[in-house]
């Protein structure tokens, strides 16, 4: 292996998708805010916008009003942590200004239903020295090589258990509920006279094929036949079939993997960058070896798992037996760290033993005041007729106190959530720690609070309740005459 | 507990939206029994009994279809219960609330959305994230300024407190409010804590103390201000839920008024309205109206907005009849 790294040059390129949320912690639709302070920094010469163009490609809005994306430059795997720490402190310090934060996770575990949903796609490029562009070939073993670890690597990254409140039954509710991010195929080179544009990206060029100029054929990295750009690992560039990438320059030639959980801290996101490189360097070296890398039978149903159970899934091996994720997340770790050492990286989290994000910091602690009232809102069954134990405050739409003696109260029940976290970084939530779920009751007079002492004595939905007024009606109706 | 995948659930939607349809002609013919003044109640019952019946079939397809009624019909008419129907008259307006709930998801995008995607009930949301409230919420209470007037019409300004306000709505309220003698409601919290205009704000005082006021017949015109934050083609984008929130005579009288004052104007553009306009329309004799007022206007242009929005709420309450029990559209 002596030289084999010496002639390699590796960029990595990291989209990084964060929240805007209050002081709460809740999510609000401030985005645009936050882009306008950026742009009056920039105007008023409060960033050195040189230093930070050298690093960050851009600051974009993402389709939902809270969501902003960070864009690094193709960067040496060096500048990774320096850039990524930069760039949050400063959209930290940016945020703290108009008295907002940034969530740094996946899923916002109260409203993102599964939308918003927020990842990190990490591209890795590597390019032999006198050339300036990743070959095709490289493009599929890298691709390859990625994908055959998929499982081990979700497992290792899944850290989005909750949504809308409760645990969603998955280690990464953001790959179960995602639309875009389809599996991708087994990565081949095609040849091919034509590039045949699929129906729905004809707007983008115009053309249902683009034959190929000079050669009679081109050779182009295929891991989706129709050639579409949203897969959870996807080779990009010129030398791809991605419609998008139809008119890129050869040094945007790079695989980009888009399967990972947001990770909530930098040190995470960085050692979640070098694993990946790690990868990409045996899949160079596999291809020197003239190895094949062969597609895994149970790659799916393993994948399935990893999003299902995180680090406890039980993967099926070739042989149709059971291992533990843990194992096969330390085989890999084994097998790529010859590599890192060549590139004299070595993992900083508990990455290294094979012991993921989630099970360091911890699930979110969900507990709820009323377990009756939170059983029946799942339900759907939000107005609720419920005995008070005790004389509490009714407290009217204008803010004025009554008093309300214990009895029988009838009215709409909605949750108010609290929620706390862990910031490594200032004013950025890496993780939700614990949410606590307490009761009010909304009547045509104010709002009670429900204590957990409470008694419930009926619970209806909307259309129950619909259907009471109607049978009422109905009653009316041929006991007397409405007049 | 593992969330339920409805993926597979396509013929669902296709189901509800038939019972959608099926109720909405029942609730026609029970109105129109009603109106005939029929001597006997037979003819309506047998009406009542198919409608419950729909309703029964209905709360069988799913929790996220019974909070999908939820979204559409006033909080009021649960919260009351059986007690809000007395007479046909009180009979009449429920029904029309009903129905007017019901053309809302018919047309509604929502409900486009709901047939052409097979995993609908997935993102639909579910009660306990739809509505809520953040920790310290009776701290928060009131937070709004009301202003209380003679006529009835109310001006709301849900975005009026900064950051991110709309600016100017606040103190357009106010003045046209003590111009005209008529309601203003303006919030006094930031939309980050909490956004009157959304189905989240429904729960909060501001919306609360709005359905109150309409609950007591006082109002019958919602005039909803904001202003949007980068250029727009017209002074004031009028949204009128494409044309539910607010009888045609009445648009036509507010378009004719901007006309004469100068006041440029566009039509359910982009800002058809938010929930303030979706919400509160649905009540038989309340209209309501989104203006979405440029950003760039000048203090010159304001004073014509002014003068025009005074000029229509005057006429508006100058109306003595409202028709009866009209469609809105």
């Amino acid at each position: 292996m002596e030289g084999f790294i010496e002639n390699l040059k590796i960029r990595v390129g990291i989209e990084n998708e964060l929240l805007t949320v209050n002081n709460k912690g809740f999510i609000v639709p401030a985005a645009d805010l936050i882009i306008k302070e950026i742009i009056d920094d920039i105007v008023n010469k409060r960033i050195d916008i040189g230093v930070l163009k050298r690093f960050i490609y851009g600051i974009q809005w993402e389709p939902h009003p809270a969501q902003l994306e960070v864009v690094t430059q193709p960067l040496n795997f060096l500048l990774v942590e320096k850039t990524m720490k930069l760039i949050r402190t400063y959209l930290g310090e940016v945020a703290s200004r108009r008295k907002l934060m940034i969530y740094a996770g996946s899923v916002h575990p109260i409203q993102s239903n599964p939308f918003p949903i927020n990842g990190t796609h990490i591209s890795i490029s590597v390019v032999p020295k006198r050339r300036k562009s990743m070959p095709r070939k490289f493009l599929v073993y890298v691709h390859n090589n990625v994908r055959r670890y998929l499982p081990e690597l979700i497992a290792l990254t899944a850290n989005s258990p909750v949504m809308s409140g409760e645990y969603s039954g998955y280690a990464s509710t953001r790959l179960h509920y995602s639309r875009v991010l389809r599996p991708s195929r087994y990565a081949i080179i095609r040849r091919s006279k034509a590039t045949i544009i699929p129906r729905e990206k004809r707007a983008i060029l115009k053309y249902a094929f683009i034959f190929t100029r000079d050669k009679r054929y081109e050779h182009k990295v295929v891991a989706d036949r129709v050639g579409i750009r949203l897969l959870d690992i996807t080779p990009r560039g010129p030398y791809t079939n991605i419609i998008e990438d139809y008119g890129s320059g050869p040094e945007s030639s790079r695989v980009e993997i888009r399967f990972i959980d947001n990770p909530s801290t930098v040190d995470y996101l960085v050692d979640v960058t070098h694993i990946l490189m790690g990868i990409a360097l045996e899949a160079i070296d596999l291809l020197r070896r003239k190895q094949k890398i062969v597609e895994s039978k149970s790659l799916e149903e393993n994948r399935l798992r990893a999003i299902k159970d995180g680090i406890n899934a039980d993967f099926i091996t070739e042989n149709g037996d059971t291992v533990s994720a843990r194992k096969c997340v330390l085989e890999m770790i084994e097998n790529i760290r010859p590599y890192l050492d060549m590139l004299g990286v070595k993992l900083q989290t508990s990455l290294r033993s094979g012991v993921p994000e989630i099970e360091k910091l911890g699930k979110p602690k969900i507990s709820s005041e009323h377990e009756i009232i939170h059983r029946y809102l799942r339900q759907g069954k939000v107005f609720l007729r419920v005995k008070l134990n005790s004389s509490r405050a009714l407290i009217t739409f204008s803010g004025n106190r009554d008093s309300l003696k214990a009895k029988t109260v009838f009215g709409f029940v909605f949750p108010q959530y609290k929620l706390e976290w862990t910031s490594f970084e200032k004013n950025i939530i890496s993780t939700f720690t614990r949410i606590h779920i307490s009761y009010w009751m909304l009547t045509n007079h104010g709002y009670i609070r429900i204590h957990p002492d409470d008694i419930v004595i009926s619970a209806i939905t909307p259309i129950g309740a619909l259907t009471k007024i109607f049978s009422s009606v109905y009653k009316g109706l041929l006991e007397r005459n409405f007049s | 507990m593992p969330r339920q995948d409805n993926r597979h659930s396509f013929p669902l939607n296709w189901r509800l939206l038939r019972h959608i349809l099926a109720l909405y002609r029942d609730i026609n013919l029970a109105l129109q029994e009603i109106n005939t003044n029929a001597t006997s109640n037979s003819n309506a019952a047998s009406i009542f009994k198919k409608i419950i019946n729909r309703l029964k079939a209905i709360n069988t397809l799913g929790d996220n279809v019974s909070w999908y009624f939820f979204l559409h019909i006033q909080l009021s008419l649960y919260l009351s219960g059986n007690s809000i129907i007395r007479n046909s008259r009180q009979l009449k307006r429920f029904l029309v609330s009903v129905r007017n709930a019901l053309e809302k998801m018919i047309v509604s995008k929502g409900t486009i959305r709901l047939l052409r995607r097979k995993d609908v009930f997935v993102n639909l949301r579910n009660p306990t994230v739809s509505i809520f409230v953040p920790e310290g919420f009776e701290d928060l209470i009131p937070g709004y300024r009301y202003i209380p007037g003679t006529l009835p019409v109310i001006l709301t300004a849900p975005h009026a407190s900064p950051p991110q306000s709309d600016i100017n709505t606040g103190k357009l309220a106010l003045v046209i409010a003590k111009r005209t003698s008529a309601y203003a409601l303006i919030s006094n919290l930031p939309r980050f804590i909490a956004d009157p205009n959304r189905v989240l704000g429904r729960v909060w005082p501001f919306r609360r103390i709005l359905e109150q006021l309409i609950a007591k017949r006082k109002i019958k015109l919602i005039i909803d201000l904001h202003t949007s934050s980068s250029t727009r083609e017209h002074l004031v984008e009028i949204g009128t839920w494409y044309g539910f929130s607010i009888p045609k005579k009445y648009l036509d009288m507010l378009m004719q008024i901007f006309d004469s004052n100068d006041v440029t104007y566009g039509t359910n553009s982009r800002f058809v309205g938010g929930d303030i306009t979706f919400y509160h329309s649905n009540i038989p004799l309340v209209s309501t109206v989104q203006l979405e007022i440029s950003g760039e206007a000048t203090r010159r242009d304001l004073r014509r907005i002014i003068r025009a929005l005074v000029k229509f709420i005057k006429k508006f309450s100058g109306v003595k009849s409202y028709g009866g029990l009209h469609r809105k559209s």
